[in-house]
Order: structure tokens, then C-alpha cells, then sequence
């Protein structure tokens, strides 16, 4: 009988070992953060792990890791090259990662194949003066003779961003000057104030600070709506093509990853960004959160990818002989 | 303004406030002292840490590791001939020098005063410059910047001993700066398909091989210990004593090295380094006596570490006016600000007056208390110097190797250091001086860039630069810095003349 | 005497003068602004590097200074000597590479402290021990670093 009772429980046991063993997660997750610790992705990650970690159940950790280097591309290679297991996860930022691909130039990953599983921020840009310009509308500008743009260098997605706009306001034929050799967003701002440039681009949380405090005047922002008092969007000034231009973070995993794996990830993310106390979190960390699901994200990389092919022939090195 | 300080004082004597204080200078010693650890990864460990703090906590913590960690570089660089940080780089020259004559205390006692006091100034100079600082950031540009480089660059002229092979030094800084991913140009250079040259070498395990690594392998090929063993003297508490008495005698040159470092800690990028480069240079060639700078010349501690703690002063400035980090340790810090709520910015300091008066008072305690932990401790710290070179060799070597890694979790990173060391050490076997690398290596950038951004704002214009004022300043600076040491030996002559 | 002092000197000024031209040509192939600076550098490599060449050559016959200096700083200097630091160094740099550094740390410090540093058994083992205790204790546990646990071992 002990004997019989013995087994038995040794059975059922390992039955229930080895149901657990195929269960997802039973160790844990890594999410990477492709660039150094302090920035904006970082503080984002650190903010959304602790939440996706309770929604993802199990009794795992969701780890950041930061993998710098290469303007982003170790790190989204390394979760490219992982294990679709779903323990490597990495945050992605669109269209910065995609740029590179986009400008012909080689990559190691194609950000069309990974598996992903939700947005978690986005963010549009503002087109920037400084207050003590005489320039105060878009058409303001078209008047200009001499062009100069403050920007950040080739591959960032700000340049990128000011290519487009002045090719979409058909700046181009100006000749303007692509000052684009700061090394940081805030830089090429503080430069628009101090006057190196004329005109700059920007995502609207960096400039925030400069608007509210009277340095910089919006002329115009991209996205559906304008967050900013009596700045028009550039579709209601006449450039509704500019509407998707915008900055995205997203969470992807390797390429193949399973159905069932992407459902389970999916609907972890899906719980965390409607979960009160990340929202809390997130508003601290300064977090621009707008949430798309899995599927939805996947069709917002397809389409920025078809956007900035659109307007492939603007984006070459301004400032390359 | 004034009633702020009062509350902010008596914030960070209470207990609770008072340990954060202390463990972040703990910490930053510690990050300090091991080469390839500093601010920056001190500041992201405890970053987590402070979630659940007040903001003025959290500052505090962080102002405390700031504070301290150019104190602990000082003592590697003092007795090992290894920055502990980039900014302690230039303490070496005479740092070593005087740990192998057996006077590592008095050094050290001189390194921590030079450091408390440039401190104390930097963070003086920043309190009475934060009302201005937009001005003063808006007021410097790519002409501004630019020139300051070439500027930083002429130092190197009175730094070398051998001009001919100084200068072949610099160049192969600036060739060393060169490689990888050029962001205006497009190419991406001198990196041969590696990958982990794309994004350059970064200067922390450049310095660990030239300068860590190297010294190591020169013991390995001559034997002995550092310390030559003879004068014990200038060890234990006279010995700091001494130091610390000469920083006072030499108090004109913590005044040149706090305001230099104040001054360029400012400039995003390259603050500290460049500041105790040019600190120790600018000592140099203002030096009447000059022949025993690089050989164990005390100005020649004094001068850098004092501008390297001045640095946390400057480089707050444009962190706090603008959100703009002058290094990679602000742009943690930044982090910190912007978890706690704080929006660094020109509100920042119109909002937050508290809060900013508690981080630079912490700031200052934070120089004060450590500099006064490693003067009790110094003379344990110095007899690492006397260790037998079979334990110390591999020991140093794996600790460094251990830091190159730990900066960017990258490899890449210890076979670089690896790759200086052997450089390091070839340099110093026939005679190139390693310095004027270091200083071309990180100008260079900063100068590359601000010459294209400049010449692009005046559409090859460059006469328009003469509008610009600080440019015109900072040349004529330059000019000078050339001509000097023809200009000190014509008056030489002429004193001697007239005798 | 004098000659076989400097020819070092010789032999690393051509060297580098050598290598600045590699640098030069290279520099070439970079597009636009890209090349402007190293190219401008360049030429300045070059030329200083061919002046160090000319006073290597010349000083050969004039007095020199700075062989009587380095006499000092470079007695007991062997080749072999250098050989070995260097074949050290690489020793442990492929460990690292290969098995990481929680297997390299005691391994390397052993090794060294056994055939370089003539210690016995007990004080090369306590040595390394402590050595690796430290790394570990620092960076694995306090600092939560995941060290590179080497290629082999990646899986």
C-alpha cells in the first residue's frame, strides 16, 4: 500500500513537473534595452517590467538588460538572433531601427520579420523656431532664402524626420543647410535658440520644455491631432502626407516565434498598459503612452516602413559630397 | 535664496538623508578606485535604488557618488599609474612619479585637498553662475567649441618634452578618435568591418590599457615593486600632511585648476578630462620651474584634481539649464532628475531651488568627507604600492580587464584595453610620451565636429566667425598658449640680460 | 656602441612612418568630409613621422643625450622578457575569450604567481582565491553583472 501511495505520488508529481516544464514562463524574461542606462527607452523598460512581470504570471522575473552600442543595432540584433523562446525580448525604436535598412545600408536584422507584441509609446514631432525669429507660419518659412536646419547626424531619426518635412514643404529647391552634426536632440535644440540654424525638428516631448518656457515656437506638428495650443497639425496647414511621421517604441521578439507564445506575451502586454498602477509609473517616467496591440503593431512597421520609402530619394546624406 | 541653503543644510544633516550622503560617497570611492567603473556605472546601480525615495534623496545619494569619485580615481592613478576615472588621467604624470620616489602620501594628501577645495569652488562658481547658465550655454557654439579644442590642442605643444615625438603622439590620438562611424560624413572609418569598432574606442579602456595594463607589463619586464623601496618617510601621516600642506602653499594653482574646470566642465562631451588636461597644462606653462613636471612635480597633482572636482560644478550647468549632459555620468544623473518628477530645463531652476541647493550642497559635503575617508585610509591604500609585482601583475590586470568589460558589457572592450596596454607600454619603451595621445584622442572629436557644424552655419564663411566673441577670446588664447614658451624664454634672456 | 643603441629609435621612426602612410592612403577612400580631417592629419603624420626619421638618422652622429637616459630607465629591459609580458597578456586574453572570467581569474593568477612568480602551491592558490573572490564578490554579486562567461561556455 505505502509502496503503491509512494508511487503514485512520484508519478503525479512529475506529471506536474514535466506540465510545468513546457509552461511559458518558467524562467526569466529579458527584455533588452538596445541603448546605455538613463535614457528615455531605459526608463521606459524599467517602468513596464515590473507590471508585464505580475501579468505574465509565473513565478519569473522580467529582467532589463542593457545591450548599447551601434546606435541601437547591437542590442535589436541580439534579440533578432535569439531564441524564439520568448525569454529575450527586446524594445524597439521605430522608425530608428528600421532607418538603417531604409538607407540601403547593410543590416543584420529586418525588423518586417519580428514577432511583435505590443507599442508601447508614440510620440509626434513639432517643426521648431526660435520665439525671436520673424518667422511664424509654415508659409513664413517658405518665404526664407537661407535655410538652416539644426538637426543630429546622418542615420537619426531626427535628420530623417527634417529631410522629409523640408522635402513635403518643398524646401528643397532652397538648398538649405543640414547643421547636423550635434550630437544629441537637446543640443540641436539649444542650438535653435542660440541661433546656429534657423529651423528644426524635433519629437514633441524634447521640445515641451523649450515651448512652455517661450526659447522655441511650434510652427506645426505631425500626428492626427495637436497637443499644443493653437499649433496646427500639418494636415490642417496643408501637408496631410506628414501626418504619420511620428516616433514609436515598441516590445518585439525574434523572428518565429509561436502562436501560442505571442498570444501569451500579447495578452500580458495587453493587461500591463491597462493596468492603473503602470499608467502611475509611466506618467512619472515621462512616458508618452499609447498602446497598440500585437497585430496592430505589426501593421503600424509595415506601414512606416512604406512611408519612409516614400520619401527614400530625401533621405541620402545631405552633407556627404 | 539664502533661506534655501539653510533648509537645504539642515535637510542633509538629518539622519536618514545623512546616510544616503555617506553611502553614495562610499560607493563612488569604490567605483572610483576600480579602473573602467566611475560616476556613470555607480550612478546606474544605484539608479533602481531610488525608486521609492524622496527626490531630494535620491539627489543626495547621487550627489554624494559625483562628489567622491574623482577622489578615489586620484588614488589609483596616484599609486598604480591607472585613472580610476578619465578625469584622473592627468594625475598620473606626477602622481606615479612621486609614489615611485616613495612619496605616494604626500600625493595623496595634496591630491585630496586640491580636490575638496576645487570642489568647494566649483560648487560655488556654480551656484553664483546657475541665474546665467542659459546665457552661458547659448553664448558658447561650434565656432566657441571649436577653437577651445585647438585650443586644448596648442596645450599639447608645452606638454611634451620631446616636441617631434609628442606631436607624432597626437596624431596618432587624433587617427585613434577617428575610427568608426562618422555621423556627418557618413563613412564609417578606419573600423576594417569590425563591428565593435563602429562605434569608436571609447576612451576608458584606452586609458586602462595605455596607462593600467602598460604599467603592469613594464613591472613584469623590470621586477621589483612600485615604490622603490628606500624613503618610507613620506608615507603614513606625515606624509599626507605634507601633502596637504603643499596644496595650500600652491593654493594659486587649485584657484587656476577649480576655475579652468568650472569653466570647461561646462562644455558637453568632454568636460572633465579635457578640464584636467588643460588645468595640468595650463600649470605647466605658467610654472616658472618647469623641468620636474612628469617627473614628480606636486603642481602637477594639484592642478588636474583640482579641476576634476571643480568639472562636477561646471557640468551641471548645462544639465540642469537644459537637460543637456556633459558626460555620461549626467546623463544618468539626468535620469535620476527626470524619474523624481524634475524637469531639468529653464523652469528647473525657478521651480526647484530646494532641490538644487541640496544636490550642490551634497555635492560639496560629498568632497569634503570622502576626501577625509581616503586621507585616514591612505596609508593602507599605499601599501598596495609595496606589494611584490607577482601578486600585484595578474591581480591589477584581471581587476582591469574586469572594468574594461564592465563599461559596456562588451569584450570588444578588453581586447582594446589589452591592445593599448601593449601600445602603452611600446610607448613608453622608446620614448614616445603617451599624454599627448590622450589629449589629441579626446579633443579631436570635438574638434572635427565644430569645424564642419561652424563652417556649415557660415556657408564657408569664416570671417563671419570673428563675430563671434568667445571664438575670438578662445583664439586668441590659443595664439598665446603657442607662443609662449618662445615668448618666457625671450624674457628669460632679457632677465638674464639686465642682470 | 652608439649606433646599436639608436637603431631602435631607426627602426620604430620607419615603422611609424610606415603606418602613417597606411593611414593616409586610407584615408583617401573616404567620401567628402568623411576623409577631409583624416587626410589633413595625415599629411602632418607623415611629415613629422619622415622628420623623427631624419634626427634618428642624424643624431647617430652627433652626442646623444638620450641614450645615456634610457640607460637608466632600461636596465635589466630583455627582449625576452617583453616577449613573455605580452605572451602573458595574450595567454589571458584567450582564456577570457574562450572560457570567461570566472574560469580565467583563478586559472591566469595560479599559473602566474606558480612558474612566473616562483611562489609555492599554498600562496599561489590562496592568491588566486582571493583574486576571484574579490572579482565575484564585487562584480557578480554587488554589481549584478552578468561577466562574459566566454565562447565555448555560451552555448
Amino acid at each position: 500500500m505505502k509502496l503503491v501511495a509512494r508511487f503514485s505520488a512520484i508519478l503525479l508529481l512529475s506529471m506536474g513537473l514535466s506540465l510545468n516544464a513546457h509552461a511559458f514562463p518558467d524562467e526569466d524574461v529579458s527584455i533588452v534595452i538596445p541603448y546605455s542606462p538613463g535614457g528615455g527607452f531605459d526608463r521606459a523598460v524599467r517602468a513596464f517590467a515590473p507590471y508585464f512581470e505580475e501579468h505574465l504570471g509565473g513565478d519569473v522575473t522580467v529582467l532589463p538588460r542593457n545591450v548599447p552600442g551601434a546606435g541601437g543595432r547591437r542590442g535589436t540584433t541580439s534579440v533578432y538572433r535569439a531564441d524564439p523562446d520568448g525569454y529575450t525580448l527586446g524594445i524597439i525604436n521605430l522608425p530608428g531601427f528600421a532607418l538603417p535598412r531604409i538607407l540601403g545600408e547593410p543590416a543584420e536584422y529586418d525588423l518586417r520579420e519580428m514577432s511583435w507584441i505590443g507599442r508601447l509609446e508614440a510620440q509626434d514631432y513639432v517643426l521648431l523656431v526660435a520665439s525671436d525669429s520673424d518667422i511664424k507660419t509654415i508659409e513664413d518659412l517658405k518665404q526664407l532664402e537661407e535655410i538652416t536646419f539644426t538637426s543630429t547626424g546622418y542615420g537619426s531619426t531626427v535628420l530623417a524626420a527634417t529631410q522629409i518635412v523640408a522635402s513635403a514643404l518643398g524646401l528643397q529647391k532652397k538648398n538649405p543647410i543640414y547643421l547636423a552634426g550635434y550630437s544629441g536632440t537637446s543640443d540641436s535644440l539649444v542650438a535653435l535658440v542660440r541661433g546656429d540654424g534657423n529651423v528644426g525638428m524635433a519629437p514633441i516631448s524634447s521640445a515641451a520644455k523649450y515651448i512652455q518656457s517661450g526659447d522655441l515656437r511650434a510652427l506645426a506638428v505631425t500626428g492626427a491631432s495637436s497637443p499644443l495650443e493653437g499649433v496646427p497639425t500639418f494636415a490642417e496647414a496643408g501637408y496631410p502626407e506628414l501626418t504619420a511621421l511620428n516616433l514609436q517604441r515598441a516590445l518585439a521578439g525574434p523572428p518565429g516565434m509561436s502562436d501560442e507564445l505571442l498570444e501569451t506575451l500579447r495578452a500580458a502586454f495587453n493587461k500591463t498598459v491597462n493596468d492603473p498602477g503602470f499608467l502611475e509609473s509611466a506618467k512619472k517616467a515621462r512616458m508618452d503612452v499609447a498602446p497598440l496591440d500585437g497585430k496592430a503593431t505589426a501593421e503600424a512597421v509595415m506601414e512606416a516602413f512604406e512611408f519612409y520609402e516614400k520619401f527614400k530619394a530625401d533621405l541620402s546624406n545631405p552633407n556627404a559630397q | 535664496m539664502f533661506d534655501s541653503v539653510f533648509t537645504a543644510a539642515e535637510y542633509l544633516t538629518d539622519g536618514m538623508n545623512l546616510l544616503f550622503l555617506m553611502l553614495g560617497v562610499v560607493v563612488g570611492i569604490i567605483f572610483g578606485i576600480i579602473p573602467g567603473l566611475g560616476g556613470a556605472t555607480a550612478i546606474a546601480l544605484l539608479l533602481p535604488l531610488t525608486f521609492g525615495m524622496q527626490a531630494e534623496q535620491a539627489i543626495t545619494l547621487m550627489g554624494g557618488v559625483m562628489g567622491a569619485v574623482t577622489i578615489g580615481g586620484s588614488i589609483t592613478a596616484i599609486l598604480l599609474n591607472t585613472p580610476g576615472t578619465a578625469p584622473n588621467a592627468a594625475t598620473c604624470f606626477d602622481g606615479y612619479p612621486l609614489t615611485r620616489q616613495g612619496k605616494a602620501g604626500m600625493a595623496i594628501g595634496a591630491a585630496v585637498t586640491a580636490s575638496s577645495i576645487g570642489g568647494v569652488i566649483g560648487a560655488f562658481i556654480l551656484i553664483l553662475l546657475l541665474p546665467v547658465a542659459k546665457n552661458i550655454i547659448l553664448y558658447f557654439g561650434p565656432p566657441a567649441y571649436f577653437m577651445l579644442a585647438v585650443l586644448g590642442l596648442t596645450a599639447l605643444t608645452a606638454a611634451s618634452s620631446n616636441l617631434l615625438r609628442g606631436l607624432v603622439g597626437a596624431c596618432l590620438g587624433l587617427f585613434i578618435g577617428f575610427v568608426g562611424y562618422d555621423d556627418m560624413g557618413g563613412a564609417t572609418r578606419y573600423a576594417a568591418g569590425v563591428d565593435y569598432l563602429w562605434d569608436g574606442l571609447s576612451i576608458v579602456p584606452v586609458l586602462i590599457g595605455l596607462f593600467a595594463i602598460a604599467e603592469m607589463l613594464k613591472l613584469y619586464v623590470m621586477g621589483g615593486s612600485i615604490a622603490k623601496t628606500g624613503e618610507t618617510g613620506n608615507l603614513g601621516v606625515s606624509g599626507t600632511l605634507e601633502g596637504i600642506k603643499a596644496a595650500f602653499r600652491h593654493f594659486k594653482v587649485i584657484l587656476s585648476g577649480s576655475a579652468i574646470g568650472a569653466v570647461i566642465g561646462t562644455v558637453p562631451g568632454v568636460g572633465g578630462t579635457v578640464a584636467s588636461f588643460l588645468s595640468y597644462s595650463f600649470t605647466l606653462q605658467t610654472s616658472k620651474d618647469k623641468q620636474n613636471f612628469g617627473k614628480g612635480d606636486i603642481r602637477g597633482v594639484i592642478a588636474p584634481e583640482a579641476s576634476n572636482n571643480a568639472k562636477d560644478g561646471g557640468s551641471l550647468i548645462p544639465t540642469l539649464a537644459f537637460g543637456i549632459p556633459g558626460s555620461a555620468e549626467m546623463a544618468l544623473f539626468l535620469g535620476v532628475l527626470i524619474l523624481h518628477g524634475m524637469d531639468p530645463g529653464p523652469m528647473l531652476l525657478l521651480e526647484r531651488e530646494f532641490t538644487i541647493f541640496v544636490l550642490i550642497l551634497a555635492l560639496l559635503a560629498a568632497t569634503l568627507v570622502s576626501g577625509v575617508i581616503v586621507l585616514l585610509t591612505a596609508r593602507y591604500l599605499i601599501k598596495v604600492t609595496f606589494i611584490d609585482s607577482a601578486i600585484l601583475i595578474p591581480s591589477v590586470i584581471v581587476v582591469s580587464l574586469v572594468g574594461a568589460y564592465a563599461l559596456h558589457n562588451s569584450i570588444g572592450d578588453v581586447f582594446a584595453a589589452a591592445f593599448f596596454g601593449v601600445l602603452g607600454y611600446l610607448m613608453h619603451r622608446f620614448d614616445y610620451p603617451r599624454i599627448t595621445l590622450v589629449i589629441a584622442l579626446v579633443l579631436g572629436g570635438l574638434m572635427e565636429r565644430n569645424y564642419f557644424q561652424t563652417s556649415l552655419m557660415y556657408r564657408g564663411d569664416w570671417s563671419k566667425a570673428f563675430g563671434d566673441t568667445p571664438f575670438v577670446i578662445l583664439l586668441v588664447l590659443a595664439v598665446l598658449a603657442l607662443l609662449m614658451p618662445v615668448i618666457s624664454s625671450v624674457i628669460k634672456r632679457k632677465t638674464r640680460q639686465s642682470v | 656602441m652608439i649606433s646599436r643603441r639608436l637603431k631602435p629609435g631607426l627602426i620604430v621612426a620607419v615603422l611609424v612612418t610606415v603606418f602613417a602612410a597606411l593611414l593616409l592612403i586610407t584615408a583617401y577612400s573616404y567620401q567628402g568630409i568623411s576623409g577631409t580631417f583624416p587626410q589633413l592629419v595625415g599629411w602632418i603624420f607623415l611629415g613629422l613621422a619622415l622628420l623623427e626619421v631624419g634626427v634618428q638618422v642624424f643624431a647617430a652622429r652627433g652626442h646623444t643625450q638620450t641614450a645615456k637616459h634610457r640607460d637608466s630607465e632600461t636596465e635589466g629591459v630583455s627582449l625576452r622578457k617583453e616577449l613573455k609580458a605580452f605572451g602573458w597578456l595574450g595567454i589571458l586574453l584567450l582564456s577570457l575569450y574562450l572560457i570567461g572570467f570566472m574560469l580565467s581569474t583563478p586559472l591566469y593568477v595560479f599559473a602566474f604567481l606558480r612558474l612566473s612568480g616562483q611562489r609555492s602551491l599554498a600562496m599561489s592558490a590562496a592568491i588566486s582565491v582571493g583574486a576571484t573572490a574579490f572579482v565575484y564578490i564585487v562584480f557578480v554579486q554587488l554589481l549584478e553583472y552578468k561577466l562574459f562567461p566566454g565562447i565555448l561556455l555560451m552555448g
